[in-house]
């Protein structure tokens, strides 16, 4: 039957062709393609191997600044807190000093104006002294001039 | 786009061997049947032109088996070019082709360490296998597969490799040792090793048998279908040419499905007979 029919010729061409292509491909074409290929396989491998490295990278930074963040919060609530309690011990004793000093400026005044008092006093005394002396001499018609007069005109002055 | 006019292309050549087979249809339906599918060293570039007789006592299969392998040649040698960071256009495509070789039959069978050794090998088998069934979908050429010489030939080869690989990796005498079934009577032993052996011939020629009978029968069906417009009525016609581009479809998708099997079938042979048992 024809279809069956052997042709060892054919065959052995098969071989010698597919021989011929399989030794072209794997000397010629085959190195550079399956070469071109592992190339863009590791530039990709390496690609993704680099985008991993800055993603954990990227990662660490974050977890680091999330770190610092708190760390400085924590800080500024210490710092606040310090600052709060200092600023009470300040406002306390100025407080205190300036009641001290409003004390002592009360107690001065007080004493100022007694001494103010006092030599008003001295003054009026010694201006009614004066007077009672300028009276009775213009009473009496003699002089009240000596140190004994005047004594006299000052105790009168104090009894009044 | 390109597709629909390639089937229009394809139904004007079926259409135009119509005559043809008006010819000789009434008076012999299979020896005009079997006159386009087998092997001859006329080729006919148009259905109403004469025959053209092939130089050098060529046959047709020959011619078709040594134009698929100029068409690779050219396709590799002239797309492909070493350090190419950017590939584009056929080397796209051809990578593509090495890739899917490489992802879908060699590496899962035989593994990265294995498979980088012998990726050239079946990433050829499968290139020459669906270029030359390809081919021979052309209307003006014959599938030289369909061809039983041709098919044996690359069965054979495969039969060989099986055992020189089988040798080379576990020596000779481990070879045969690997076929012979641990605790059992000597005669039965060697009876067990001679089927082993019938089994891997056996193989071979499923092998040869299966990628011989695919690519002649889907060429045998479509001319069947266009042989019926004589044989029953010219008006059969609208029915038996759908049908034959159906099945002109359908032979495209065989053609790349049987250099698919064949290489994962090869690829699996080698790497059982060059793997020890339990391994």
């Amino acid at each position: 039957m024809e279809l069956f029919k052997l042709d060892p010729g054919l065959a052995i061409w098969t071989w010698i062709s597919f021989g011929i292509l399989f030794f072209i491909l794997w000397k010629f074409a085959f190195p550079a393609l399956i070469g071109n290929i592992k190339e863009r396989e590791n530039l990709i491998a390496k690609s993704v191997d680099n985008a991993d490295e800055i993603q954990k990278r990227l990662n660490d930074i974050n977890t680091e600044y999330a770190g610092i963040i708190k760390k400085a919060k924590s800080e500024a609530d210490s710092i606040l807190l310090e600052t709060r309690k200092e600023s009470d011990i300040l406002k306390k004793k100025l407080l205190l000093k300036a009641e001290q000093e409003a004390s002592d400026i009360v107690k001065n005044t007080k004493d100022k104006m007694l001494e103010e008092r006092e030599s008003l006093i001295l003054s009026l005394q010694n201006e009614i002294a004066d007077f009672a002396c300028d009276v009775s001499e213009k009473i009496v018609g003699s002089s009240f001039t000596s140190d004994k007069d005047r004594d006299w005109a000052m105790e009168l002055a104090k009894s009044l | 786009m390109k597709r629909l006019c390639t089937t229009i292309l394809n139904i004007f050549l079926l259409f135009s061997a119509l005559p043809v087979f008006a010819a000789n249809a009434e008076d012999d339906v299979s020896g005009t049947l079997f006159h386009h599918v087998l092997n001859g060293n006329e080729i006919t570039f148009f259905p109403t032109a004469p025959a053209v007789t092939l130089p050098f006592g060529m046959s047709m299969h020959l011619l078709m088996l040594l134009l698929s392998v100029a068409l690779i040649i050219g396709l590799f040698l002239f797309s492909v070019k070493k350090g190419e960071r950017k590939p584009k256009g056929m080397v796209v495509f051809l990578e593509s082709i090495v890739l899917f070789v490489r992802d879908d039959i060699v590496y899962p069978v035989m593994g990265k360490k294995r498979g980088e050794v012998w990726l050239t090998f079946f990433s050829t088998q499968f290139i020459f296998l669906s270029v030359i069934n390809l081919l021979g979908l052309i209307p003006v050429f014959k599938s030289a597969m369909g061809n039983i010489n041709v098919s044996s030939a690359m069965a054979l080869m495969v039969f060989l490799l099986i055992f020189i690989v089988g040798i080379k990796n576990l020596g000779l005498f481990n070879f045969f040792k690997n076929s012979y079934p641990e605790g059992v009577s000597p005669p039965i032993g060697i009876f067990v090793v001679l089927l082993e052996f019938i089994g891997l011939f056996t193989k071979s020629i499923v092998l040869s048998l299966r990628l011989f009978a695919n690519m002649f029968a889907g060429h045998l069906a479509i001319l069947s279908f266009l042989v019926l417009i004589f044989v029953i009525n010219p008006f059969f016609g609208f029915i038996a040419v759908p049908f034959a581009v159906f099945t002109y479809t359908l032979e495209v998708l065989v053609a790349l499905l049987q250099a698919f099997v064949f290489t994962l079938l090869s690829c699996i042979f080698i790497m059982m007979s060059s793997t020890p048992e339990g391994e």
